[in-house]
């Protein structure tokens, strides 16, 4: 799924126990009532609904932690940063005034979050950790590759392959111009393939 | 099309992002090309490998770790910022500027004293008093951290009883150098110090204090802070003074002692 609900085909989630109204974005939602969905959320939960926050995370933590996970490439790190993101959302969202889609807001807390986990990792010079063995061989192939990439190639690679943003929403998360995004997702892209076509040449 | 061109757009043309007329040459370029065709399926293998990355779903349990750090209040985070650190900076330079606006004081030939213009002690009262005290009270100059130096002793003629210790450091003769100051070293000269005036304890002034105002070539002015010491009875039995960087060019002027009963 991206920011606009495209993917995620036939899964739903419900609103805490027992709700019936579903909350999880469908296949056939599109942007704008995605949008609308989580506007009125966050509305609610500006004026202290604790139901709505619930609402809000049970919409977004899937994509948040399939973010996270990709970039740090632990599942226990991405735990950690999932609720990280969710707690400086939340302590934070007075502060939002909807200029920006509120799942960019939070992919954006995310991915920063992540960059500052990655240069503590750094300072500690931990080998980069690869959550291998869960899912298939590919994937963890295209994991340990990513994780062999530069930190801003990893992103955009993650962002618009895994999250299927488009070069525009790249841009608006990160704040970048588009020709930036777009040169840097070419270099990415080439630096990715070198990098997975010598795993997948080595895989036994 | 040029191969380079088109490499460059290789990553555009594969996500769908050219308008139709780039897309068509590009197109046109990789079906002649088996150069630029190896690079595209290349890159268009790393896509799809990159796609197989599918949305992970998360514990339903870490809702409730979600709760629970919520729940615990924010941790307090020191930030210096911009404005703390243009106030260190300050701060720094402030002290820089401080500490080079008072200089250790370098190496000179000692003050003869033969030159009693300065490091004299002047006395300035407003009345003069009748001398009643009997015994000669002693005035102990002493500094710290250095040597006490030598021991002097005034005249206390013509103090009255009310008279305080101070005041018979006081009666020293206009004329007579302030050993303290003249018979020191420039180089010997404490930035600070205490002076220890030790004397007879009589009379007594319940609540008396006084001060040292000192006169320096420039101008400037410095009043010295005191402290009496007394004894049960509440006699004075010592007076501390505490100065900073008496120069040997420095003129004590004043010395008053209040009864502030």
């Amino acid at each position: 799924m991206g920011l606009d609900g495209r993917l995620i085909p036939g899964r739903e989630k419900l609103i805490g126990e027992g709700a019936a109204e579903t909350v999880a974005l469908r296949e056939g939602d599109t942007a704008i009532q995605a949008q609308d969905a989580d506007t009125a959320l966050v509305a609610r939960a500006q004026r202290g609904e604790g139901d709505a926050l619930d609402q809000l995370y049970v919409r977004h933590r899937d994509q948040v932690y399939t973010l996270c996970l990709n970039l740090c490439g632990n599942r226990e790190e991405a735990e950690d940063l999932l609720q990280e993101t969710f707690v400086c959302a939340y302590r934070a969202l007075a502060k939002f005034r909807g200029g920006s889609r509120f799942s960019t807001w939070l992919h954006r807390i995310a991915v920063n979050l992540c960059h500052e986990a990655a240069r503590r990792s750094q300072r500690r010079a931990d080998p980069p950790a690869v959550a291998a063995g869960a899912d298939t061989e590919v994937i963890d192939n295209v994991r340990a590759a990513l994780m062999r990439l530069r930190p801003h190639h990893r992103v955009v690679l993650v962002l618009r392959y895994q999250q299927s943003l488009s070069y525009q929403e790249i841009a608006d998360l990160l704040k970048w111009s588009l020709s930036r995004v777009k040169v840097t997702l070419h270099r990415a892209k080439r630096a990715f393939k070198d990098v997975y076509l010598q795993l997948d040449e080595t895989q036994p | 099309m040029k191969c380079r061109r088109v490499q460059h757009r290789l990553s555009q043309y594969l996500d769908g992002e050219l308008i139709p007329a780039e897309r068509a040459a590009i197109g046109a370029h990789l079906e002649a090309c088996t150069h630029c065709r190896a690079e595209a399926d290349a890159l268009g293998t790393a896509e799809s490998a990159l796609r197989t990355l599918a949305v992970v779903e998360v514990a339903p349990d870490l809702m409730d770790d979600l709760r629970q750090r919520l729940a615990t209040p924010a941790p307090r985070r020191f930030q210096v910022g911009w404005v703390g650190a243009a106030l260190v900076a300050t701060a720094a330079v402030a002290a820089c500027l401080l500490w080079l606006s008072h200089p250790t004081p370098s190496p000179q030939p000692a003050p003869s004293k033969s030159d009693t213009s300065v490091s004299q002690v002047t006395v300035e009262r407003p009345e003069p008093v009748a001398p009643v005290m009997k015994e000669e009270p002693e005035v102990v100059a002493s500094q710290q951290p250095y040597q006490i130096p030598p021991r002097i002793t005034h005249s206390t003629q013509g103090l009255s009883e009310r008279t305080s210790l101070v005041e018979a450091a006081e009666a020293t003769p206009v004329d007579e150098p302030a050993p303290f100051m003249a018979d020191r070293a420039p180089a010997e000269m404490p930035r600070f110090g205490v002076i220890l005036l030790l004397g007879e304890p009589k009379p007594v002034l319940p609540s008396s204090s006084c001060y040292l105002e000192v006169s320096f070539p420039d101008g400037a002015k410095s009043i010295l802070d005191q402290s009496v010491e007394r004894d049960a009875a509440g006699r004075p039995r010592s007076v501390q003074v505490s100065y900073q960087q008496v120069a040997p060019e420095a003129q004590v002027l004043n010395k008053e002692v209040e009864d502030e009963t």
